[in-house]
């Protein structure tokens, strides 16, 4: 579409980048937990210790953000895999046979936002971080089929399936061997974009109380607890929003910029 | 699949299917089927808990006298089925059950609590549809310029901004730096319509925002998409001037896949209501439902989130047919 | 006769490629011109900018005059008032080229709005005479109808009724009986051809159907790579071919090789 497909590529990547990288080093050095709570430090001013300063519970407040987008990014991604992988299999299924019922049970994702999933579970549950990957995952679900099976039946017309079957090829063999590898482009694309969903489903969650409980901190609950010193510190709040939207703009533009690249890829096959 | 290729024509299917109207039954009949699935999840969910619903909802300290009237309230000596039965029967005629924290009925609290939730989420959409469709056709009319390169870059990010956070940074700047708008708390109607809209209007913009930005971005590629197609080129060798063709022809069009998208973003600004008013502590819907899932209200949560349903459904059918009405084709496009 | 369109020294290039180079022709009231060439000659590019609708990325030099008014200066306003009433254009695709959300007798009330002061009413009753005209009444059509329940076919009579509203003096056709059977390719050219006696319509005829041509065109413009190769009246260019790829052409279709389908029949049902 544009003159440069790989523009949104590099941005989105260079976006992500900046949060994750660091994000990664930081649990990898010191956990996924919060940093320790210092009462002798609160309100720290920015300093080489603390680049960011520290929070009203004298933590330091860029680890504290960057391990809570780590963990973040965590839900978010086995989520997605989750949902990726669910989806995939039943839109196949969808696709191979006039499934009303597979199609039926997509569209109840229609009405059931995460929230109100997330709602249930806690309340017969309790709040637990596997509670909110399942939200996430059945929120992304029906997407996730309804993709799958148009890309399916988009390739199941093609003459060479039609080959294949009278070579007396089963199903499974032909989703495995011709639809899977021609559709994998597209799914890639659409977890990507999955992804910055994903985080911002995660932190609305989190936020609310409904997402993973303490003590490993994420985004959402980063925001939930700063909220109440917005006025004497708005930094406090501008930063964990600021992480929160980088990845999400980081993840949106990856995707769009896959799918350019995916159509530029399709126009060079079909001139 | 394995049908003869003569039961199969496209063209043939659509047109019989248009001729004798059985979409307009089959889709509220397959979301009737759909709302029954999702009231047996949510049925599910509250009642085979581990363990003692009453007993969660009491704490581990309760006295046997109370879990015994607390079981009684609740129906938990029926078999699962007639509670099930019960319940939907009670639903049905309106009667939401008891809250057990506030003592009074669930319709009552909901009632209430929709005050400030039905005028948020409304004036939200107008807001997100009212502007986004707008600068979407204004993208797609200048596609290529400038305008259309930064109007998509605004775009992008906007898409991008989780609307509570938004919410947070606009009480900043509106109401603790500029004392623009009050920052939270909702007067009610009773004090009148202006207070209760100037409470209102900081969650519905901090709402609207996201939304306008992915309703932008739908309307500039659904507009490009209709351009593109050979009744345009009909209409501009008819005489229609560029602008005429834009206007008359390709946005009524473009249009119709937005509608579309609407429906589909409602449990989106669901989601996104019950986050704001917790935000600007809205006395809404949102907040009713956090309290009682935190204070595990069973038959509040199990009766609101039925409730929340209902109405996306019935909203999701509206729009369905609207989209069907606008349509001829009945849905024959992706 | 006085030519009512001539077109002379016409050029058009598209990102400093030649389609079309140097074409001059004429062509008299009443009279159908049939122009043919394999695909990619230039046909359709002929056609748009005879109607000033080429896309923004292609320029045009030369000179194309209609009833004695120079169309290649003519200003975008201008090209919208005699659009649709002095040249009209109907167009190959029977299935896209109707907008699927209208009802057909608005679609053709357009050309009435766009360029005359009729009531509402009066469009009405004009609408109804010119479905009449183009035999969509006696099948059962009316003006209510929309172009997803109407054939190949008569979507076409539409698009011809919504071009011959305002009785144009000149009709461009691109390839548009292509995609019908020849029973009704035959009707809907037998409208057009009465047209042309009757109201003293000129055609131009896009058609690689060298047997369409042969039967209905007056005279014929043989195009390829952009250039006119041959032109004349119809019996002398089929009569006695000049040039060597006329001459191919016409054994190709004496032969018949170029009309085998060569779509696939369906083995595998796709999913609609």
């Amino acid at each position: 579409m544009t003159t440069h497909p790989n523009r949104a590529l590099r941005a989105g990547g260079i976006l992500l980048g900046i949060v994750l990288l660091p994000a990664t080093l930081i649990a990898l050095l010191n956990g996924d937990q919060a940093p320790p709570i210092d009462v002798m430090h609160r309100y720290a001013p920015v300093s080489l210790l603390h680049p960011l300063g520290t929070d009203p519970f004298g933590r330091d407040i860029m680890v504290h953000v960057l391990t809570g987008a780590f963990n973040s990014v965590t839900i978010a991604v086995i989520s997605v895999c989750l949902a990726t992988i669910v989806g995939t299999v039943l839109g196949l299924i969808a696709a191979a046979r006039p499934a009303r019922s597979i199609m039926g049970l997509a569209d109840l994702g229609l009405a059931f936002p995460p929230v109100l999933i997330a709602a249930l579970l806690v309340t017969a549950l309790g709040a637990s971080a596997t509670g909110e990957i399942l939200a996430i995952a059945l929120f992304g679900l029906p997407a996730q089929i309804r993709i799958t099976r148009q890309a399916a039946r988009s390739i199941l017309i093609q003459d060479y399936i039609a080959a294949s079957r009278l070579a007396g090829r089963g199903p499974v063999y032909i989703m495995r061997r011709h639809v899977l590898p021609n559709i994998l482009p597209l799914l890639t694309v659409q977890a990507t974009s999955s992804l910055a969903l994903a985080i911002l489903s995660d932190a609305g969650l989190s936020y609310l109380g409904l997402g993973a409980p303490p003590p490993r901190p994420n985004l959402g609950r980063a925001l939930a607890s700063y909220q109440i010193h917005i006025f004497d510190h708005p930094l406090l709040v501008a930063i964990p929003g600021l992480t929160i939207m980088l990845l999400v703009l980081g993840f949106n533009m990856l995707g769009d910029g896959l799918r350019d690249a995916l159509d530029a890829a399709h126009e060079e096959q079909t001139p | 699949m394995d049908k003869p290729a003569h039961r199969r024509l496209p063209g043939r299917r659509r047109f019989l299917g248009t001729m004798t109207g059985m979409d307009i039954f089959r889709i509220p009949v397959e979301r009737l089927l759909l709302l029954i699935v999702a009231s047996l999840v949510i049925f599910a969910a509250m009642n085979l808990l581990p363990g003692d619903p009453a007993a969660v909802m009491l704490g581990l300290d309760a006295s046997p006298e109370s879990l015994t009237a607390l079981h009684h309230q609740l129906g938990l000596e029926l078999s699962l089925p007639s509670r099930y039965a019960h319940w939907i029967n009670a639903f049905l005629h309106g009667d939401l059950g008891r809250s057990y924290i506030y003592d009074v009925p669930v319709s009552r609290l909901i009632g209430e609590r929709l005050q400030s939730s039905l005028p948020l989420i409304l004036l939200a959409m107008l807001l997100s549809l009212g502007t986004g469709i707008p600068l979407g056709t204004m993208a797609a009319a200048n596609r290529g310029t400038a305008l259309d390169n930064g109007l998509m870059g605004v775009i992008q990010l906007f898409k991008s901004i989780p609307d509570f956070w938004l919410a947070m940074m606009m009480t900043f700047l509106f109401s603790l730096t500029l004392h623009w708008l009050p920052s939270s708390g909702f007067p009610g109607w009773g004090e009148g319509i202006a207070p209760a809209l100037r409470a209102l209007t900081l969650p519905a913009i901090a709402l609207a925002i996201p939304q306008a930005a992915i309703t932008a971005r739908f309307m500039r590629s659904s507009l490009i998409e209709t351009l593109s197609q050979d009744f345009i080129r009909t209409a501009r060798a008819q005489g229609y001037s560029r602008g005429g063709v834009l206007w008359r022809i390709a946005l009524p069009n473009a249009l119709i896949p937005v509608l579309t998208l609407a429906g589909i973003q409602l449990p989106v600004l669901v989601t996104g209501t019950i986050i704001v008013e917790s935000v600007f502590s809205l006395p809404g819907c949102g907040k009713l439902l956090l309290e009682a899932v935190n204070q595990r209200d069973i038959p509040v949560v199990q009766n609101l989130v039925m409730l929340i349903v209902t109405a996306v459904m019935i909203l999701n059918v509206l729009m369905t047919a609207l989209v069907r009405w606008l349509d001829p084709r009945l849905g024959t496009e992706s | 006769m006085m030519p009512l369109l001539h077109v002379h020294a016409l050029s058009v290039q598209s990102l400093a490629r030649p389609i079309l180079h140097n074409l001059s022709f004429a062509l008299e009231p009443g009279k159908i011109l049939a122009v043919t060439g394999e695909s990619g000659s230039g046909k359709s590019t002929l056609a748009l900018s005879l109607m000033g609708l080429l896309p923004p990325d292609f320029q045009a030099q030369g000179s194309i005059r209609l009833e004695n008014m120079e169309l290649s200066t003519l200003s975008e306003p201008d090209w919208c008032k005699i659009r649709g009433k002095r040249l009209a254009m109907v167009f190959q695709e029977p299935m896209t080229a109707l907008n699927p959300t209208r009802r057909i007798g608005a679609q053709i009330g357009d050309t009435f709005r766009l360029h005359t002061t009729l009531s509402h009413r009066e469009i009405g009753a004009q609408t109804r005479i010119l479905l009449e005209q183009v035999g969509l009444s006696k099948a059962g059509v009316n003006e209510r109808a929309y172009p997803h329940q109407l054939s190949g076919g008569q979507r076409q009579r539409v698009l011809l009724a919504m071009a011959l509203a305002c009785q144009p003096a000149l009709l461009i056709a691109d390839e548009f009986t292509t995609a019908l059977d020849a029973r009704t390719q035959a009707a809907i050219m037998a409208l057009v051809t009465r047209r042309c006696e009757t109201h003293g319509m000129a055609v131009l005829m896009i058609s690689h159907d060298l047997g369409l041509v042969r039967r209905h065109a007056d005279h014929v413009l043989v195009m390829k790579d952009g250039t006119c190769v041959e032109q004349g009246p119809t019996a002398s260019v089929f009569g006695a071919p000049r040039h060597p790829y006329t001459q191919a052409l016409l054994a190709m279709s004496l032969h018949g090789t170029a009309r085998i389908p060569l779509t696939p029949l369906p083995v595998f049902t796709a999913p609609s």
